[in-house]
C-alpha cells in the first residue's frame, strides 16, 4: 500500500511536470514539486525510504532534462539525509518550524541546480528564478499544512476523548 | 549465508549509503547509455500516459482555436455573400433598366430611397436628391416596372415621392386596349383601383392600365397596372375595377425621376 502511495506521487511529479507546471507558472516561477515531495517523504519515513525516494525522484525529475541527473539525484540525496538526520533532533510539531526547515532546503536545491544547469548569471537567477520559486513553493507547502491539521484535528479530538 | 544476514541488518545503513553512492557513480561515471535507458524508463512508466493527454489537449485547443477562426471566416464569407448577392440583385436591375426606355423628351435620374413613411402600405418615400440636382414638385417617378409616384416636397438634396397607394394621390389612367380613360385611385382596403369608367367601358381581366398623360403630370404611356377584376353591377352607370399595381411598393429600392431633356 505504502509503495502505492511513492508511484502515485511519482506519477504526481510527472503530471506536475508535464501538464500543471505550466498552467500554475506565473511570470515563469514555477513550485519545485520534486523538492516538496522529497523532503514531505523525508519528514515522515525512515532514512532509507527517504534516500530511495529522493533518488528515483530525481531521476523522474531529470528525465525531460538527462544531463543534470546525476546532480539531482546527489542533491535530492543529500536534501533527503541533511532533513532526516535534521528532523530527528530537531522540534517539528508547528508547521511554521517545518516551513523554515523546507524553506531552507527549497532554497538550497534551487541554488544548486541553477549553479550546475545554467552556470551563469546566477545573482539574477537567484532573484528572478530562485526566490520567488520558493516563496510560491512555500505558499502550496503552508496551504497543504493547513489542509492537512484541519482533516487531522477531529482525528486528534476523538483519539484523545 | 547467516553471517552475511546479520552484517547486513546490522550495517543496513551503512549500506545504504555504498549501494546509493553507487547508483550515483554508475550514473555519473557510465554516463549516457544509464542516463538515457533510466529517462527512457521513467518517460515510459510516468511521462507517456500525461505525454499523450497533454497532447489531446492541445489537440482540442487546437480544433477550438480553428473552430473560432472558422466561425469567424463564415461570417465574413456569409456578410459578402449578402453583399454579393446585393450587387447581384443591382446588376440584373440595371441590366433590365438598359431595355427600358423613358418617354421622348424624359430623361431618368436615378435616385436612392433613404427612408420609407408607411401606414399599412408604404405611401411616401424620402428620395436623396433634392432641387440641387434639377429635381423639383410634379414630376413622375417610375422604377423599372412602372408608375411610382410624383414628387410633392423638394429640399435642396432630398425629395419626398407621393406614391400611388397614398389615397390622396390620384392618376389619370387609360386602358391600354380601349383607351378608355378613368382615375386610378388607391384605398387601403381595396387596393389599387379604377373609377370613373361607365359601365359600357370595354375593360377585361389582364388588361394594361397606362397613364394618360391628362393633368400635366405623369407623361403618357407609363405603365400603371394591370386589371384583376371586373365587376358591373346591374343599374349601375360605373364599373368597379381593381388593379394590380406594376409595382411591388413593398420592394421598391430604386427610383427614377422622369426629368424633361
Amino acid at each position: 500500500m505504502t509503495l502505492i502511495l511513492y508511484i502515485a506521487g511519482l506519477f504526481a511529479l510527472a503530471f506536475y511536470q508535464t501538464i500543471l507546471a505550466d498552467m500554475l507558472s506565473i511570470y515563469g516561477v514555477t513550485i519545485d514539486f520534486a523538492a516538496l515531495l522529497v523532503i514531505m517523504v523525508a519528514f515522515r519515513k525512515s532514512e532509507t525510504v527517504a534516500l530511495w525516494f529522493a533518488i528515483v525522484t530525481a531521476v523522474v525529475v531529470s528525465t525531460p532534462y538527462i544531463a543534470v541527473m546525476p546532480w539531482e539525484i546527489l542533491v535530492l540525496g543529500l536534501i533527503a539525509l541533511a532533513i532526516k538526520n535534521l528532523s530527528s533532533r530537531l522540534n517539528l510539531e508547528t508547521s511554521m518550524s517545518k516551513l523554515t526547515l523546507l524553506g531552507f532546503f527549497l532554497l538550497l536545491h534551487g541554488l544548486l541546480i541553477s549553479i550546475i544547469a545554467e552556470g551563469e548569471d546566477l545573482f539574477y537567477l537567484f532573484y528572478r528564478s530562485v526566490l520567488p520559486g520558493v516563496l510560491y513553493t512555500l505558499i502550496f507547502a503552508w496551504a497543504y499544512f493547513v489542509i492537512s491539521e484541519i482533516i487531522a484535528s477531529p482525528r486528534r479530538v476523538k483519539e484523545s476523548a | 549465508m547467516r553471517w552475511f544476514s546479520t552484517i547486513f541488518h546490522k550495517n543496513r545503513r551503512i549500506l545504504n549509503y555504498i549501494l546509493a553512492a553507487a547508483f550515483l557513480l554508475l550514473v555519473t561515471v557510465i554516463n549516457d547509455p544509464v542516463r538515457i535507458s533510466l529517462a527512457k524508463i521513467s518517460a515510459t512508466v510516468f511521462y507517456s500516459p500525461f505525454f499523450r493527454l497533454k497532447s489531446h489537449i492541445q489537440e482540442l485547443q487546437n480544433v477550438a482555436e480553428e473552430n473560432r477562426f472558422l466561425r469567424r471566416q463564415l461570417t465574413e464569407t456569409s456578410l459578402q455573400l449578402v453583399w454579393l448577392n446585393e450587387a447581384r440583385r443591382e446588376n440584373q436591375r440595371l441590366r433590365e433598366l438598359l431595355g427600358f426606355e423613358p418617354p421622348d423628351n424624359f430623361r431618368l435620374v436615378p435616385v436612392k430611397i433613404i427612408s420609407l413613411y408607411q401606414q399599412l402600405y408604404p405611401v411616401a418615400a424620402i428620395i436623396n436628391k433634392g432641387s440641387n440636382d434639377g429635381i423639383r414638385a410634379n414630376l413622375a417617378v417610375v422604377n423599372r416596372y412602372g408608375l411610382a409616384g410624383k414628387i410633392v416636397d423638394v429640399m435642396t438634396n432630398y425629395a419626398t415621392v407621393q406614391l400611388l397607394t397614398d389615397p390622396s394621390n390620384a392618376v389619370s389612367g387609360r386602358v391600354g386596349e380601349s383607351r378608355q380613360i378613368g382615375i386610378v385611385r388607391f384605398a387601403p382596403r381595396r387596393g389599387l383601383y379604377m373609377d370613373n369608367l361607365p359601365a359600357d367601358a370595354q375593360v377585361k381581366k389582364g388588361d394594361l392600365i397606362i397613364s394618360s398623360g391628362l393633368g400635366g403630370v405623369y407623361p403618357p404611356g407609363l405603365a400603371i397596372a394591370q386589371v384583376d377584376s371586373v365587376y358591373a353591377n346591374a343599374g349601375e352607370i360605373i364599373k368597379k375595377v381593381n388593379l394590380r399595381p406594376a409595382v411591388n411598393f413593398f420592394e421598391i429600392d430604386e427610383l427614377y425621376v422622369l426629368m424633361e431633356n
